[in-house]
């Protein structure tokens, strides 16, 4: 019964986590669908600066995101630890280039804080929070404000 | 021998200190709008607003306003500030700025492997830090303060020149700077207060005796937190 109202009062999440440039990243699990290795891109002329190419994901052709260049970061060239995400969110695919996919994280509610946005560029704002994870932490990524609707469609487009 | 000749570029910087803080102090006037009916004739002879002639610190992204709610800005001293006072003096990219020590919560050092960058955000936003607790922003003060010009020279690397991180706004918002020096006794006569701040809130005013400036602590979190760096005339009516 304890366990049960613990539950009820503090649902648990589940979050696949990643590294950026030795930062540790996480994504609900939920708009996962996959995780591939790296493999042929194809690029895509005229697209957005964050899009690496294309894929064909089993007859399917799936927009790649570069992440770091979406985060702001350094781009590296990726190597065997690189993998693709595969994610599913409103009917649309995206794939996202991260440096290592690393585990599933299971965070309580009460393990997330909220982290505050600085300044008011709306762009910047998909952060949903941070999770303690050792001496780390584990930067929670809102996924739908990450990909705001104009910059999917864009991708989409490619 | 005169000893003035003997050190005359201490004199000179003084001077350009105290213009500095007489133009950080400096109220631009407010601008008018502009008359519905106003009618464009064939030559304008001069722009009609003119931008005032003054050192503005980086400028933080304004918010666009919708309605009209009336917003006061403050005027005079603050609440924290009483006949007599202490205050810590610390620098932010060579400027030396003063917090009242009852709206400090606390000094820690610079240790950029503690400091979680967060993804995309504005450059003076160095990242997150766990502070009793809690994970704290942590703010590149010169960024904040300093004037464009200065901005220019300023070490690109923060691991350069940062040394010390200063909390204000009971520990939730961290002031990294290149180092934190004395405590100084203030009375309110040594400080040119603001007479109105609608530019700049978190300047309180200077003190030219310590060729520093005194910054209002809840001003500057409010200013992070809500990342407006001028009083808005109006605020919106619903925040959606």
């Amino acid at each position: 019964m304890a366990e049960q109202d613990l539950a009820a009062n503090d649902p648990l999440s589940e979050w696949v986590t990643f590294r950026l440039d030795n930062e540790k990243y996480g994504v609900n699990v939920m708009l996962v669908r996959e995780v591939l290795k790296n493999t042929e891109i194809a690029p895509v002329p005229g697209a957005p600066y964050f899009v690496l190419g294309i894929i064909n994901l089993r007859g399917n052709v799936v927009t790649v995101i570069d992440t770091r260049t979406r985060f702001s970061l350094p781009q590296v060239e990726p190597d065997d630890a690189s993998r693709i995400i595969i994610i599913e969110m409103d009917e649309q695919v995206v794939g996202m280039m991260v440096d290592s996919v690393a585990e599933v994280a299971t965070l309580r509610e009460s393990e997330i804080e909220f982290a505050p946005n600085v300044g008011n560029d709306e762009s910047a704002k998909y952060i949903q929070g941070v999770s303690k994870q050792d001496d780390d932490l584990l930067i929670l990524v809102d996924l739908e404000k990450l990909f705001s609707l104009h910059e999917f469609e864009q991708a989409e487009a490619v | 021998m005169n000893g003035k000749s003997k050190h005359p570029t201490l004199i000179e910087q003084k001077e350009a200190l105290s213009a500095y803080f007489t133009a950080l102090l400096y109220e631009p006037p407010e601008e008018e709008a502009p008359l519905p009916e106003l009618e464009v004739k064939h030559v304008v002879e001069k722009p009609a607003v003119i931008a005032p002639p003054v050192i503005v610190p980086v400028t933080m992204p304004s918010t666009e306003v919708l309605t009209d709610t009336q917003v006061t800005a403050d005027e005079g001293m603050p609440d924290w500030a009483e006949k007599e006072f202490q205050a810590l003096l610390f620098k932010a990219g060579g400027l030396t700025l003063a917090v009242p020590l009852v709206e400090l919560s606390g000094i820690q050092e610079w240790e950029s492997e503690k400091v979680t960058p967060m993804p995309g955000h504005v450059v003076w936003y160095l990242g997150l830090y766990t502070y009793r607790d809690r994970s704290v922003p942590i703010i590149d003060t010169a960024y904040l303060v300093l004037p464009d010009d200065r901005l220019q020279r300023l070490a690109r690397d923060p691991n350069e020149r940062l040394g010390r991180i200063v909390f204000i706004g009971d520990g939730r918002w961290g002031l990294a700077c290149d180092e934190v020096s004395e405590v100084i006794t203030l009375t309110e006569e040594q400080v040119r207060w603001r007479s109105s701040r609608t530019k700049r809130r978190w300047l309180a005013g200077t003190v030219i005796e310590h060729m520093c400036a005194l910054i209002d602590p809840p001003a500057f979190a409010e200013m992070l937190a809500t990342g407006m760096e001028d009083v808005p005339v109006t605020l919106p009516e619903d925040e959606e």
